[in-house]
């Protein structure tokens, strides 16, 4: 079952890549950190805090945007058109084809963002010649909560179209960053079981703020739950389906 | 062999309309024939392809494969992944399917289906026909068991075709099953062991061709199919 999954994740890095999909995305993160950054050298002097600020909420930016076309491009493969024969008249199981998607999408995503990350301290480095490692713990934790986000757009793929799938992404994404509010509306069991089954970006947002390495092993392995659940369910919805 | 007991599915459309794409489905494939699937479009064809890969959940009936459950597909319209060569989607054919040593298998199939020339072109540079080409020696390369195709001649020209029907002849001779549904009557007699005609998810016709009309000529077999097809309407 491996070699199949593997096999799907590489086609989906190297067709990413030969499109050019990182390099693009690089083509427009580089002249807007270099605006920013000779902005902030020419008027008011250099400030890392505003470089690292405006280049990760870039990072953040583009990263969704590299998610949402990667995801429509290999995801939503063809619900209301042909099916994919390629994949399914050669594969034993269905859920190998969206867990290969879905880890050639991840791979994609953490490079992009290591090259963003690179780029970025690069910038630091050679205005203050000192090493700011703050960019690569931004990547990491966007990477996790984005990984989160692609299993749950893995799952609505399997019966929703694009349209409507990222419908429902957008109310998805206002509640993950609501859970602590939602919590203190429905104090009760019930409410605690259906939103532990919702993200909590909120957890993603405090480990930013928070330096201790506990806390970031903490939302890696609840980001690999979270994921491994949403694709669990997609593969139990896409077994039962007519192709 | 391949054995279809009684298979039932239905749609619903969208306007709450049922309808039956297998209604009461038997057919039985031998080892080692190369077997015609024929009818008009929508007849049940590519449903019944479908079940063959438990693509679709069937309300009712049941599939037995008796050899080594290792099939290969080529379908009609080509769905090959985009930004990779000829030589790399053989490779890819053959690692989905589990094959962990191939080269030997790809230089074949590339001999095979004559791709040398197309071997390091992107697949989606070529045209309709060599598209075609490839999704069928992707589908053969791993050496399945049963290799099924889905209208192998539609797209192709007149040499193309001519490569196909060579190929199919060859896969034969190397011991495949192989089932292919077509809507082209003037490729059976020359391609296929056994045929069954297919009408309104069922089995209309299954045996010989020369069971079926013993006149070979196009003329002949279209003037039965059509009789044959407007007496089960």
């Amino acid at each position: 079952m491996l070699q199949p999954i593997i096999e799907i994740a590489k086609i989906v890095v190297f067709a990413s890549l030969r499109k050019g999909l990182v390099v693009s995305a690089l083509l427009i993160m580089f002249p807007l950190l270099l605006g920013a950054w000779l902005f902030e050298a020419s008027n008011t002097g250099f400030q890392t805090g505003f470089l690292i600020d405006a280049g990760t909420g870039l990072m953040s930016l583009l990263s969704i945007i590299t998610l949402c076309v990667l995801s429509f491009e290999h995801l939503f493969w063809k619900v209301d058109q042909q099916t994919p024969w390629f994949y399914f008249s050669r594969l034993k199981s269905r859920t190998s084809f969206l867990i290969g998607k879905y880890l050639g999408i991840n791979f994609v995503l953490c490079l992009e963002l290591i090259v963003f990350a690179l780029l970025l301290s690069l910038i630091i480095f050679v205005t203050t010649r000192s090493m700011v490692l703050l960019p690569f713990k931004i990547a990491f934790i966007i990477w996790l909560e984005y990984s989160l986000l692609l299993s749950i757009f893995t799952l609505l793929s399997t019966f929703l179209s694009k349209l409507m799938s990222v419908g429902m992404m957008l109310p998805i994404f206002f509640i993950s960053y609501s859970i602590p509010y939602l919590k203190s509306l429905m104090p009760n069991w019930f409410g605690e079981i259906i939103l532990s089954l919702l993200p909590n970006s909120n957890l993603f947002e405090f480990a930013i703020e928070n330096n201790e390495i506990s806390y970031l092993i903490l939302i890696l392995l609840y980001s690999i739950f979270m994921s491994s659940f949403y694709i669990t369910l997609a593969g139990l919805v896409l077994r039962h389906k007519d192709l | 062999m391949i054995k279809f007991e009684n298979l039932h599915k239905s749609y619903k459309t969208k306007d709450n309309e049922i309808i039956k794409a297998l209604d009461g489905f038997n057919l039985e494939i031998s080892d080692n024939e190369v077997f015609a699937l024929a009818g008009i479009n929508g007849a049940g064809k590519t449903t019944v392809l479908k079940a063959l890969f438990k693509l679709i959940n069937l309300d009712n009936g049941k599939i037995e494969i008796t050899q080594p459950n290792s099939l290969g597909f080529a379908p009609e319209i080509p769905d090959l992944p985009e930004f990779f060569t000829v030589k790399e989607i053989l490779e890819i054919s053959c690692r989905l399917s589990g094959k962990k040593s191939y080269n030997d298998l790809i230089n074949k199939t590339i001999e095979l289906f004559e791709l040398h020339t197309l071997q390091n072109k992107l697949v989606s540079t070529l045209s309709k026909g060599n598209k075609q080409r490839v999704s069928l020696a992707s589908a053969v390369v791993y050496k399945p068991d049963i290799i099924v195709f889905d209208e192998p001649t539609s797209g192709l020209d007149p040499l193309g075709r001519k490569l196909i029907k060579s190929v199919i002849k060859e896969l034969k001779s190397e011991g495949h099953t192989l089932v292919f549904s077509t809507h082209i009557l003037a490729d059976l007699p020359e391609l296929c062991d056994k045929m069954a005609i297919v009408h309104k998810g069922k089995v209309a016709f299954s045996g010989k061709v020369s069971e079926f009309c013993n006149d070979k000529s196009l003329e002949a077999l279209e003037k039965k199919f059509a009789n044959l097809v407007s007496l089960e309407a």
